[in-house]
C-alpha cells in the first residue's frame, strides 16, 4: 500500500473516522493498529524486525532509567556519603548506563548494519580476503520499510534517556506506536521522542478547520508526488538507465530534472504524511524549507532533510567535536598550523565524517559515500574560502544583497548540489563519473531542446508542457513560502466559490494528470529505498 | 446556567449540522463533476459504448432477440440490416473477447429490460476463458452501476485472481485510463450514440479482405470441454433454466479454427441439446454463401461482405424457426428504420449497395476488373476485362469530394462493349470506379462479384495541349 493509491486513501479515511469515533483514551490504540496494519501490508512479516527493534529500544530505555534511578535512590538513601563516595556512585551509575546504552546501540545499529550494509562490507572485504582464500558469504536480505529512519529514532531515544533529557516510556505498546507511526515510517521525518510521543499518546478532538487544512496539505503532496515527481521520473530514468546513449546536454538536463524529482518526491510524501497527521491533530517536524532557494551548499543542507541534518548534528557532530580524541587533536593541530587554521581542522573532520555518514545512510554503495564526500567537500570549501570569495566579490563591486547576485548564488548552489546527485542517482560510481565527464566533454549545443530529442525521453509534447507549467506552480508556491506567505490561510480567507473551484480543480487535476494507478509503477518513494 | 448549557448545546448542534451540510454539498458537487468527466476516461475502443447505448435505448420488452457473444458476433450480425431485410428487432450485447464466464451476467443485465426476448448465445469464443484486464474493461466501463455489474466484475476478478484492491479500476476506469488525456481528439469529448444499433463501422471490417480459405477447418468429431468450460456452461444453462430464458446457442462461420475449437462446438451442441436448448452450427452451411477467399478481414471475423450474406441467412433462419413478425412500418420501431437507413447509406461507400452484395450470383467465372482507367480534365475512360456470360455491366463511381463519398451509379453498358467514358467530372479530383457484371434472371438483374475497392485516378487540373 503506497501513499499514492486508492487503498491508502481508503485506509486513512477509515483510520480518521475510527480515530475520532473511539474517544480520546483509545485514539493511540487506533493509530497503533493502523500503523501495524500499514507496516504489515508493505513489509509483511518484516514487521517483526520493527517490533523487535522497538521492544529492544524500550527495554534499553527502561534499563538505563532504572539504573539511573538506582544510583539516585542510593544517593538519596545515604545522606552520610562523602563527596568522594557520591562521585564514585555517580560514576558507577553513569558507567552502568553507558554499558547498557552501548549494548542497545550495538544491537539496534547492528540490525541496520547487518540488513542494509552486510553485503557491502562483505563484498569489499572479500576483495582483500581473496588473497588469503577467505570469503564472507553474502545474503539476499529484504529490508524492512523505513529501517534507516526508525533506527535513527531509536538511537536518539536511547541516547536522550541516557542523557536524562527525556524519561523512558513506561508503556511498551505506546512506545511501539512511536516506533511505527505509519505516516512517517516510509520516509521520515526522523522524529524525536520529546516532540512526537506526547502528541501521539494524548487525545485530540475533532476540528473541522484542522481537517480541511490537513487535506489541503495532502492534496499539495499528491500534486508534487504524483503530478510532478513521477512525471519527471520518466525522462530521468530513461537517461540514467541509458546514459551512454545521450550527449552532455541531455545528461546535464536530466540531473537537474532529477534534483527536482527527488525534491518533489520527498517533499510530496512528507506533505502527505504531515497532512494526514494534521487531520488527527499531530504536528510533525518540517523536513524541508525551500532548499532550492539556498544560496550555499551549507545552507542547502540546513533546508534539505532537516531532521536528518539535526540528528547528525546532535548525535554525531557535537559528540565527536567535544570528544576527548578530538580535543587532543585540536591541541596538536593548533600547535602545528597555528590557532586560526588549527582550530578549524577538528570540526572540519567531524563535518567530513558527518557528510560521509549522510551519504552512507542513503545506501550501501560507494557512490553514496562519494555523494557525501561531494557535499562535505563543497561545504568545507565554502567555509575555508569564504573570506577570499567575499574579497573577490567586493573587488568586482557586486552588491551582496542585489537581486542578480542572489539569483547567481541560488543557481550556482542548485547546479553544485545537482552535480552531486550524479553520484546518488547513477547506477554506480563509474556511471556517475562517466556522466559528469559527458557534461564537460560532450556538451555540443542546446539544439536538443527544440529538435525533438526531449520527446524521445518518454514524455509527449503535451506532457512536457504540463510539466513546465507544474514546475512554475511549484516555484511560485515555494517562493511564497520562502517569503513567509501562508498560502493555506490566504486561501481560507477567499470566497467559498473561489475556494471550492480551486479544490475541485486540484482534485480533478490529480485524478487526470497524476501518474498513478495500474498504468504506472513509479508510485513508490525514492527515499523509501534509503 | 441551564440556559447557557442549552444555548451551548444548540450552538454545537448547529455547528455540526453546518459542517455535515457543507461536507455533503462538497461531496455531491465533486461527485457530479466526476460523473461528467469519467466517461472520457474509459477504454480507448468505444464499440462497447455504442453497444450499450443501442441496447439501453430500446423500449422495454420490444426486441425479438438479443445476441450475446464476442467480436465475431458483431462482425457477422448487423441488427440494422436484419431489420431492413426482415423487419426483425435483433439487438446485440457483444464485446471484444467476451469471456464465457460473463455471458450469464450479460443475460441477467439484458433481461432487466428485455425479459421475453430470445437470447442467442454465440459459442465461438467459449475457449477464451482467460481473464484479462482489458477484457473486463470492455464489459464494465460503460455498463451502468448495478448489482449485476458488481457480480460480473467480482466473478471475473475471482476467476482471474485479481486482488480486491485492484478491482476498483473496473468501477472507476479513470484510475487506469486517466493518462489518455494527451491523446484526446475533439471526438473524445463528444461521445454519443451513432444510432446504428451496434452495427460495425470500423475500417478493418469495412475495408479489408483477406483470403482465409486455407485456415478453414470443419469436423464432425467431438472434443471434450475442460472442467472450467464445462462448469461455466452448466452454470449458464442452470441460470437460463431457472429463469425460463429462451436460448439459442449458435456457432458462427469462421476460419482459423483449431481442431479442438470446432470439435468443442459439437460437444457443446450435444450438452445443450440434452438439456433442451436449441443449437445451430453454421460453420458448414453452404447456403450462407460465404466465400472464405474474400469475405473475411481475418480468420475469425467476417468483413462487411461476409456479414451481409450472413444477415440474410441468419435473419431468415430466425424468422422461420421462431416466427418473429415483420415490424417494419410500426411507428414504435422508428429508430430501427433510422438505423437501417443510416447504416445502409454508410455501407454504400464500401459495397455499392447492400442488396447487390448479398444477391450476388456465382455464375461468373471471375470478378470484373478495370484494366485501364485514363483520367482527363473533365472525363475518364474505363476499360475492363470481359466476363463470360455477362449480359451487361453497371458502372459505379465515388470521389474524394464530400458529396460523392459513396458509390453512385453512373451508367450501364449492354452492347458487349468493354469501354465506358464518364463525362462531367471536376478538375483535380480523385475518382474511383468499379464495374459490376450482371445477367437478367426473370427480368431482374442478378449481379456478379466486383472489386469493391475499385480503381482510382485523379483528373488533371488543366487541359493538356
Amino acid at each position: 500500500m503506497t501513499f499514492v493509491s486508492t487503498e491508502f486513501l481508503a485506509f486513512i479515511a477509515v483510520t480518521t473516522i475510527l480515530y475520532y469515533l473511539v474517544g480520546h483514551k483509545y485514539q493511540w490504540l487506533v493509530l497503533l493498529f493502523a500503523s501495524l496494519f500499514f507496516y504489515y501490508s508493505n513489509s509483511k512479516w518484516l514487521l517483526l524486525v520493527n517490533t523487535a527493534t522497538g521492544l529492544i529500544t524500550y527495554i534499553i530505555g527502561r534499563l538505563i532509567e532504572n539504573n539511573n534511578l538506582k544510583g539516585k535512590n542510593l544517593l538519596e538513601s545515604h545522606d552520610d556519603f562523602t563527596a568522594q563516595e557520591k562521585k564514585k556512585v555517580k560514576e558507577k551509575t553513569k558507567r552502568g548506563s553507558r554499558r547498557i546504552l552501548t549494548c542497545g546501540i550495538v544491537i539496534v545499529l547492528g540490525i541496520l548494519v547487518f540488513l542494509k550494509y552486510h553485503n557491502f562490507f562483505a563484498g569489499n572485504a572479500n576483495k582483500i580476503l581473496k588473497v588469503f582464500g577467505v570469503k564472507i558469504p553474502k545474503h539476499s536480505l529484504l529490508l524492512p520499510i523505513g529501517i534507516s529512519f526508525y533506527t535513527l529514532q531509536a538511537l536518539a531515544y536511547m541516547i536522550d534517556v541516557y542523557r536524562g533529557k527525556i524519561a523512558a516510556d513506561r508503556n511498551p505498546l505506546k512506545f511501539m506506536l512511536f516506533m511505527s507511526y505509519f505516516p512517517q515510517i516510509v520516509q521520515g521525518p526522523i522524529a524525536r521522542y520529546n516532540q512526537l510521543a506526547d502528541q501521539l499518546y494524548q487525545g485530540h478532538s475533532f476540528d473541522y478547520d484542522r481537517i480541511c487544512k490537513g487535506m489541503q496539505l495532502m492534496m499539495w503532496g499528491f500534486v508534487q508526488k504524483s503530478m510532478i515527481a513521477d512525471r519527471l521520473a520518466i525522462p530521468v530514468n530513461q537517461v540514467f538507465y541509458h546514459y551512454r546513449d545521450y550527449h552532455g546536454g541531455i545528461v546535464f538536463l536530466s540531473v537537474l530534472l532529477y534534483g527536482l524529482q527527488v525534491y518533489t518526491d520527498f517533499s510530496g510524501g512528507m506533505d502527505i504524511a504531515r497532512g494526514f497527521s494534521q487531520m488527527i491533530g499531530i504536528e510533525m517536524d518540517m523536513n524541508f524549507r525551500q532548499p532550492y532557494f539556498a544560496r550555499s551548499v551549507e545552507e542547502f543542507w540546513r533546508r534539505w532533510h532537516i531532521t536528518l541534518g539535526s540528528w547528525m548534528r546532535d548525535y554525531v557532530f557535537y559528540p565527536l567535536s567535544i570528544s576527548k580524541p578530538f580535543a587532543k587533536m585540536g591541541k596538536i593541530t593548533r600547535k602545528l598550523f597555528g590557532s586560526r587554521v588549527g582550530s578549524r581542522i577538528p570540526p572540519f573532520i567531524s563535518m567530513f565524517i558527518v557528510y560521509t555518514l549522510v551519504g552512507f545512510w542513503h545506501g550501501a554503495e560507494w557512490k553514496f559515500v562519494a555523494y557525501g564526500f561531494w557535499n562535505g567537500m563543497f561545504i568545507m570549501m565554502g567555509i575555508l574560502l569564504e573570506d577570499k570569495y567575499n574579497l573577490f566579490r567586493d573587488k568586482l563591486k557586486i552588491d551582496k544583497d542585489s537581486y542578480g547576485w542572489i539569483v547567481f548564488q541560488t543557481v550556482r548552489t542548485f547546479i553544485i548540489v545537482g552535480f552531486g546527485r550524479f553520484f546518488s542517482r547513477a547506477r554506480g560510481l563509474r556511471a556517475a563519473l562517466f556522466m559528469i565527464r559527458a557534461v564537460f566533454v560532450d556538451f555540443s549545443d542546446l539544439s536538443f531542446i527544440t529538435d525533438g530529442s526531449l520527446v524521445e525521453l518518454g514524455l509527449s509534447n503535451a506532457n512536457w508542457i504540463l510539466l513546465i507549467f507544474l514546475l512554475e506552480i511549484l516555484f511560485i508556491v515555494d517562493y511564497l513560502h520562502y517569503k513567509d506567505v501562508h498560502i493555506r490561510e490566504t486561501i481560507a480567507k477567499q470566497h467559498v466559490i473561489f475556494r471550492w473551484t480551486l479544490y475541485f480543480a486540484v482534485i480533478i487535476a490529480i485524478l487526470v494528470f497524476g501518474m498513478y494507478g495500474p498504468g504506472y509503477n513509479a508510485s513508490s518513494f525514492l527515499y523509501e529505498q534509503f | 446556567m441551564w440556559v447557557n448549557y442549552l444555548d451551548n448545546r444548540t450552538a454545537q448542534k448547529n455547528n455540526w449540522l453546518k459542517i455535515i451540510g457543507k461536507s455533503l454539498l462538497f461531496m455531491v458537487l465533486l461527485f457530479m463533476l466526476l460523473l461528467y468527466i469519467m466517461p472520457l476516461f474509459t477504454i480507448n475502443d468505444k464499440r462497447p459504448y455504442q453497444m450499450y447505448e443501442a441496447f439501453y435505448n430500446e423500449r422495454k420488452d420490444s426486441v425479438d432477440a438479443v445476441i450475446i457473444g464476442a467480436s465475431n458476433s458483431y462482425a457477422s450480425w448487423q441488427s440494422a440490416i436484419g431489420w431492413g431485410d426482415y423487419g426483425i428487432a435483433v439487438s446485440m450485447l457483444a464485446f471484444p473477447n467476451l469471456m464465457p464466464q460473463a455471458i450469464r451476467y450479460c443475460i441477467e443485465e439484458a433481461r432487466k429490460t428485455q425479459p421475453n426476448a430470445l437470447y442467442i448465445i454465440n459459442v465461438n469464443n467459449f475457449k477464451s476463458t482467460e481473464i484479462r484486464y482489458n477484457r473486463i474493461h470492455y464489459l464494465a466501463d460503460f455498463m451502468p452501476f448495478s448489482s449485476t455489474k458488481c457480480k460480473l466484475i467480482n466473478v471475473l476478478c475471482d476467476a482471474g485472481n485479481i486482488r480486491m484492491a485492484d478491482r476498483i479500476e473496473f468501477f472507476i476506469p479513470i484510475i487506469r485510463f486517466h493518462s489518455a488525456w494527451d491523446s484526446f481528439t475533439s471526438e473524445s469529448y463528444s461521445l454519443q450514440s451513432n444510432g446504428l444499433k451496434g452495427g460495425s463501422d470500423y475500417s478493418l471490417f469495412l475495408e479489408t479482405s483477406v483470403d482465409v480459405s486455407s485456415e478453414y477447418y470443419y469436423t464432425d468429431e467431438s472434443v471434450p470441454l475442460d472442467d472450467n468450460q464445462e462448469a461455466i456452461l452448466t452454470e449458464l444453462m442452470d441460470y437460463c433454466e431457472a429463469n425460463n430464458v429462451k436460448v439459442l446457442f449458435v456457432a458462427v462461420p469462421q476460419a482459423g479454427n483449431q481442431e479442438s475449437i470446432v470439435g468443442q462446438f459439437n460437444t457443446i451442441e450435444t450438452i445443450v441439446k440434452k438439456r433442451g436448448f436449441d443449437f445451430v452450427n453454421l460453420l458448414n452451411v453452404d447456403e450462407i454463401g460465404i466465400d472464405y477467399t474474400r469475405d473475411y478481414y481475418n480468420e475469425k471475423h467476417m468483413n462487411v461482405h461476409g456479414s451481409l450474406k450472413y444477415c440474410v441467412y441468419f435473419g431468415k433462419y430466425l424468422v422461420d424457426k421462431y416466427g418473429f413478425a415483420d415490424k417494419r412500418g410500426d411507428s414504435m420501431y422508428l429508430s430501427w428504420d433510422y438505423a437501417y437507413e443510416k447504416y445502409s447509406a454508410m455501407l454504400q461507400e464500401y459495397c455499392i449497395a447492400p442488396e447487390i452484395t448479398h444477391d450476388v450470383t456465382d455464375r461468373f467465372d471471375k470478378i470484373a476488373e478495370i484494366s485501364t482507367a485514363v483520367f482527363y480534365e473533365d472525363y475518364a475512360v474505363l476499360e475492363w476485362d470481359m466476363i463470360a456470360e455477362a449480359e451487361g455491366y453497371d458502372i459505379f463511381r465515388k470521389s474524394d469530394m464530400d458529396d460523392e463519398k459513396t458509390w453512385t451509379y453512373v451508367g450501364t453498358v449492354e452492347d458487349g462493349s468493354l469501354l465506358y467514358t464518364d463525362y462531367g467530372l471536376r478538375k483535380k479530383v480523385i475518382y474511383t470506379y468499379t464495374v459490376v457484371p450482371y445477367v437478367y434472371e426473370n427480368g431482374k438483374k442478378e449481379y456478379g462479384y466486383y472489386n469493391w475497392e475499385g480503381v482510382s485516378g485523379e483528373t488533371i487540373p488543366n487541359k493538356v495541349r
